[in-house]
């Protein structure tokens, strides 16, 4: 009796153990303490926390995605105003591929593609919390929603530029399997489009943002994303839109151009009266081993000649990349400000040559003493802001419009007169508002500023202007149309392979 | 280089250990102390370890005349450990030390000279004007800094020398209590609770120094600390039941659980500018940079806690040594899990059947035949090695912005505002679950010879279903990767051992061999087109060049195959397609000829393909150990076959840098190279792209240990009160036989997916041992 008695004694203490330490699914339910889980509700804050971070890429594309992908640099490779420079043609090789026009799958710009990809969803983040707001005033969710819906026109319409027939999705993919229908160029610019027009109507935003508000989205970035997506489209339906845009920029007296071209370019002038839009760099943050942090951009030291020693002590070496061509530099006429302010031009010894070394430099973003103070890795973290849009690109889009596309004059603006402003503050006389003098005025105007490529592309002027011979800087290159969308990654294909999503790979690229 | 070619080693362990009618203990200290051959003797990868130990068991009661309760025992085991260690950065071909001293121009000496006319070669005066803070061994002589286009490669001397410490430390404090219980004859319980507490940490600084102008140039002394606790506590409570039957049916029956829970917390901070140059005022307190310079962060690590659970029982059923089975099922849960899928379920039965046991073989069994034994099991296993919450999707933060103004030059200060930002991480998968490897394994004992001979032979199936991967998803979706039980993979092998063992008077030997033969393949990577890349290195012109597919061995090298060297323009324009069309009609003299391995005319990437895997086809062991009088000896080879080296010692993208000896050789006119390509910075042809010629033979034997040693008779020791006393001399890494001209052929790397990749990696070190046992 006493034995039975004990040992049902010692197994109720072990059943008592064991329902102690029971192992309900309570005890497998960790919580994340430092993230909140997405799908939250939709605050003001939280709304303002994902328009941040949508504003946070433009901050990214220097160093994008752990690739120098800076957009416009990018841009000008292409172009006839730079070199690849750098160390040897296999320094970046990708990059000198894309200035050959021999960009393959496997070589192409991996970076830039995630990057504005990123923008993209995170742009539907801000759109799709603003649909699930509550408590938040009607006029400030029509303002948060227009700025989303111009940044994710802005993002996508770089993937437009580059790419053409991109995948395209308004709500994350977040099922398998996880793919958006590849959509063919014309499809994508009437989302971006759309869009963009959305920014515009009036009311939604102001003409011009100001004080706290410094560095968001104005309407007049929205109407000039509207003209650079409607002029690159080349399409004829919207001209007069896009025309009476640009006068309306012009009349609302918001933006003026900025006296001193040169000085425009140094901080203390960042956000002039000219700027229209531009990306706010900070000079900490980004790290070698992380670039989807941080507020700096690399594209100054990238741009700098190696080694370099400054007699004045204003501008600091970098890595010798995108060497400025000596044609460029002799397009300028005697007199015009715009050379000395958009190119440097080093003694020999004062820096070292690199590969297709010309001793011309960009200088509008070149690095300069004080822009990248420690701590951190400072060649990543300059804190030069990239012009977006500048008011010399209304005047010189206003006449273009009218004398290229043959639009009317409206509210009173005259092409010519447009023109005259850009001459006058260049220091260099007036000259007749003909096809070719604005072309050739856009080109002096935007050296530097990822312009010139696209300008060629719409003109229909790429083909003879970018096919080239020119052995002893390394650059025998053809181009053929269908070459200005560059090849969508290896990866990318690859993984959509054998599926209803599979990518079409553009032209003639593998 | 001043590699550390004599960096001691010491290692150290007394321990005492007795017995008594209630009691048992061991007690033992240790300690051990490696300075690394690279940068050991600049106190930059050193490490050392303290350890403390004690178990003991206590019999509370033994009743001998009851059959109930008759006994209960309690045991206590802790342990303490200590670690101190530097390291430098390895494998990495982007400025790690080693990577530097591969790359870097050897024509400049490691200290700057008084006066120079070299461009390359600077003067200490020409230095110390343009890098004040160029970096200088302990006397104050200035290291020679990297020519220009070295980008982050910079003198390795001077890398060692860099002004900068940074000392990691780790206490881990490790016990259990357990209390073995008979309850009634055969039926015991044992219960458990262990803990494992362990503080980590780093403690470093750096002054101003300058080593190469790409991110090693840097201009502000900065000091940082940091603080990690962890605290996992474990439950085990265990019945164990076991009975013989009719003295030939033994009965095991086991049924338990166990849990455990993992809590994590950390403090740390770094600040800059520290007060002059003197370490010992290396301390965050004494940082003077403005406020807003400094930085604190700590937390939990993103959660409240992990957790563990499991209940589980097992069968032993033994007849008679004859026939053997155990079967077991488990049931685990896992806190990473979603909430539909914390628990899985994991059986697993194995058999066995002594042969030779069997009655009615008695008589027929051959006399040098002693014992020959069948297995087979089967059993499924789980793996939860993921992240935390991977199941759902949280909200990144940090992703701020700044509007209102920004940074200002002139003043050196902030105007704008910050907008704090947060966007979803990855995307979510509810559905995650866990990994299940099915692994099936049939093979047979046997043992020769009065047991002087052994033989054993497996043969095994190991089948990996619903692996835990970021699922290869393409990135336009602009978040990270869900995880998802994506791939599955097979792992198929052979295993051999065969051991010997003899007696010759006072000549003892043996010898036993081993090699396994494995064969992976990738059955199904869970995309669509079940292929995808792992590695790619696109700045330095290698392009992509790791690889997974369906079908293959996962992963492999990828990249293109070559024919050798075109020898003169003629063989150039030669190379054409069925259409005419030359194939590279870049190429010079000198370059390669890559092969349309596709054969549809063109050479691009499509051409690409498999051109080696660095996991090896067969691993082997042999061991011979031998005594004689008072000497014994040991000898350990180890080797594999069958593997590749990927050899990323040498970057595309810096036409200066130093480059293998092999490059001697390379095509500097007709007829003088088949194989390596000439040199040329423009590279038309893109002669480095990912391609076979990156491949190298990894296969190796290396005579691992060799241990000499000799005790000295006990008739001497004995006066001494000394009961055994051993001395020995042994080797690590002796010899080693490869065709591989890199450092090592046994490319250590960490991630799987880069296996067999050198990047310039840590070379495995030759160690001599001098060494006593004491047994007192």
């Amino acid at each position: 009796m006493k034995k039975y008695k004990f040992i049902a004694i010692i197994a109720t203490l072990v059943i008592g153990v064991f329902s102690m330490i029971s192992c309900s699914d309570d005890f497998l339910s960790a919580s994340s303490t430092e993230k909140p889980e997405y799908g939250g509700a939709a605050t003001e804050g939280s709304i303002l926390s994902n328009l941040a971070s949508a504003y946070q890429i433009l901050l990214f594309d220097s160093y994008a995605n752990g690739n120098y992908n800076a957009v416009l640099l990018m841009s000008d490779l292409r172009s006839d105003d730079i070199y690849k420079g750098g160390g040897s043609a296999g320094d970046q090789e990708q990059l000198y591929k894309l200035s050959q026009f021999t960009s393959t799958a496997a070589s192409t710009l991996d970076g830039l593609w995630s990057i504005y990809f990123t923008g993209l969803a995170r742009a539907n983040n801000v759109i799709i919390s603003c649909e699930n707001a509550s408590g938040v005033k009607e006029e400030k969710l029509e303002q948060y929603k227009a700025e989303a819906h111009f940044l994710r026109a802005y993002y996508v319409h770089l993937l437009w530029k580059f790419w053409g027939n991109i995948p395209y999705f308004e709500e994350p993919l977040s099922n398998p399997p996880y793919m958006a229908k590849q959509l063919p160029a014309d499809s994508i610019y009437n989302k971006i489009l759309k869009d963009v027009d959305f920014a515009c109507v009036e009311g939604r935003i102001p003409m011009k943002t100001v004080g706290n508000d410094l560095g968001r989205v104005s309407r007049a970035a929205a109407l000039m994303l509207r003209a650079r997506v409607v002029m690159y489209q080349k399409d004829a339906s919207r001209y007069a839109q896009v025309t009476n845009d640009m006068a309306t920029i012009i009349n609302s007296g918001e933006y003026e151009l900025f006296e001193d071209f040169d000085a425009m370019w140094r901080d203390e002038n960042e956000f002039c009266k000219e700027s229209i839009f531009e990306s706010n760099q900070l000079p900490e943050g980004k790290t070698w081993g992380n670039s989807w942090s941080g507020y700096g951009t690399n594209l100054p030291a990238f741009i700098s000649p190696a080694d370099l020693k400054d007699p004045n002590s204003v501008f600091k070496g970098g890595w010798g990349f995108g060497p400025v061509r000596q044609s460029a530099y002799d397009m300028y006429e005697e007199g015009d400000v715009r050379r000395d302010a958009s190119i440097n031009k080093w003694e020999d010894g004062s820096y070292t040559a690199r590969f297709q070394n010309t001793g011309l430099f960009q200088r509008k973003y070149a690095a300069r003493v004080g822009y990248n103070p420690p701590p951190g890795d400072v060649d990543l973290n300059y804190c030069n802001n990239l012009r977006i849009f500048r008011y010399a690109e209304t005047l010189l889009n206003y006449a273009e419009l009218i004398v290229l596309h043959g639009q009317f004059e409206v509210q009173g603006i005259t092409a010519q007169g447009c023109l005259d402003q850009i001459r006058n503050r260049a220091g260099v006389p007036s000259i007749t508002a003909n096809i070719e003098n604005i072309k050739l005025e856009r080109r002096r105007e935007f050296l530097g500023e990822g312009m010139r490529f696209w300008d060629l592309v719409r003109w229909g002027d790429a083909t003879s202007v970018l096919t080239e011979d020119l052995p002893e800087h390394n650059s025998v290159r053809t181009f053929s149309e269908w070459m200005k969308y560059i090849p969508i990654p290896q990866g990318e294909m690859e993984k959509t392979k054998g599926t209803e999503f599979e990518l079409t790979q553009n032209g003639n690229w593998n | 280089m001043n590699p550390n070619y004599d960096a001691p080693v010491q290692s150290h362990q007394l321990s005492i250990s007795g017995n008594s009618e209630k009691i048992s203990y061991f007690l033992s200290m240790g300690f051990f102390g490696q300075d690394g051959i690279v940068g050991g003797n600049y106190g930059k990868s050193n490490y050392e370890r303290w350890s403390l130990r004690t178990n003991s068991t206590y019999k509370v009661f033994e009743e001998k005349d009851r059959d109930f309760v008759n006994s209960l025992k309690v045991g206590v085991n802790v342990g303490y450990s200590r670690d101190n260690s530097t390291g430098i950065e390895t494998n990495s071909e982007y400025g790690s030390v080693l990577g530097s001293a591969l790359a870097f121009n050897p024509r400049v000496p490691v200290y700057a000279p008084e006066t120079s006319s070299d461009p390359d070669i600077q003067s200490v005066a020409s230095i110390l004007a343009s890098h004040p803070y160029a970096v200088t061994d302990k006397n104050g002589n200035v290291f020679s800094i990297p020519p220009s286009g070295f980008q982050e490669i910079a003198n390795p001397v001077a890398m060692l020398n860099q002004p900068r410490s940074d000392k990691w430390n780790s206490d881990k404090f490790v016990g259990t209590f357990w209390g073995e219980l008979d309850v009634v004859p055969g039926l015991k319980f044992k219960s458990s609770y262990g803990f494992d507490l362990a503080f980590w940490g780093d403690d470093g600084y750096e002054y101003p120094y300058f080593l190469a102008t790409q991110g090693k140039d840097v201009s502000q002394s900065s000091v940082w600390s940091q603080m990690n606790r962890g605290f996992k506590w474990q439950v085990e409570n265990v019945f164990t039941y076991n009975k013989l039957f009719r003295d030939v049916h033994n009965l095991t029956f086991v049924l338990g659980q166990s849990a455990q829970k993992y809590t994590y917390r950390q403090v740390g901070g770094s600040d800059y500018d520290l007060l002059g140059n003197d370490p010992v005022l290396a301390t965050i307190n004494a940082a003077t940079a403005d406020r807003d310079k400094e930085r604190i962060y700590g937390g939990t690590g993103g959660y409240n806690f992990t957790a563990l659970a499991s209940y589980f029982g097992r069968l032993d059923y033994n007849y008679a040594e004859r026939y053997m089975l155990q079967a077991t099922i488990r049931r685990d849960g896992s806190s990473r899990f979603g909430p539909n899928n914390k628990w899985a379920v994991f059986p697993a039965l194995s058999l066995g059947w002594n042969v030779l046991n069997e009655p009615y073989l008695e008589e027929i069994r051959p006399e040098w035949m002693d014992a020959f034994k069948l297995r087979f099991s089967w059993g499924k296993n789980g793996n939860e090695n993921i992240g935390n919450f991977r199941y759902t999707s949280l909200m990144d933060g940090g992703q701020n912005y700044y509007f209102g103004g920004g940074y200002v030059v002139s003043s050196d200060s902030k105007n704008g505002v910050m907008q704090y930002g947060t966007s979803p991480s990855a995307l979510p998968n509810p559905n995650v679950r866990w990994e299940e490897s099915e692994q099936t394994d049939l093979g047979f004992d046997a043992r020769f010879l009065r047991n002087a001979l052994t033989f054993s032979f497996d043969y095994f199936v190991k089948n990996t279903n619903g692996m835990l991967m970021d699922q290869p998803i393409p990135s336009y979706v602009g978040q990270s990767a869900p995880i998802g039980n994506v791939g599955d993979m097979q792992n198929r092998g052979l295993e051999f051992e065969i051991g010997w063992k003899q007696t010759l008077g006072e000549f003892k030997y043996n010898i036993l061999a081993n090699a396994s033969y494995l064969k992976n393949k990738l059955i199904k990577l869970g995309n669509a087109s079940g292929e995808a890349i792992y590695e790619t290195a696109g700045a330095s012109g290698l392009g992509s060049f790791i690889k997974g597919k369906n079908g293959e061995v996962w992963p492999f090298f990828y990249g293109y195959k070559t024919d050798g060297i075109f020898q003169n323009i003629e063989e150039v324009n030669a190379y054409v397609n069925s259409d005419g069309v030359t194939y590279q009609p870049k190429a010079q003299p000198g370059d390669v000829r890559f092969v349309d391995y596709n054969g549809d005319g063109v050479i691009d990437d499509n051409d690409k393909t498999k051109i080696g895997k660095g996991m090896p086809d067969w691993t082997f062991g042999f061991s011979f150990g031998a005594e004689w009088k008072n000497f014994d000896m040991n000898l350990f080879f180890q080797g594999a076959q069958g593997n590749d080296v990927f050899d990323f010692s040498m970057r595309g993208d810096i036409p200066a840098m130093n480059r293998p000896s092999w490059i001697l050789e390379r095509w500097h006119g007709e007829g003088t190279s088949d194989k390596i390509p000439r040199m040329t910075s423009a590279d038309p042809n893109s002669n480095w792209r990912s391609s076979d010629l990156y491949i190298k033979n990894g296969s190796y034997l290396r005579l691992k240990t060799a241990q000499l040693g000799y005790t000295l008779p006990q008739v001497l020791t004995k006066k001494i009160s000394i009961q055994q006393l051993r001395l020995y001399v042994s080797a690590e890494n002796l010899f080693t036989f490869t065709g591989y001209n890199g450092f090592d052929p046994e490319v250590a790397t960490g991630e799987y997916t880069r296996i067999g990749v050198d990047r310039g990696v840590y070379p495995q070190s030759r160690t001599i041992y001098l060494g006593a046992n004491v047994s007192f």
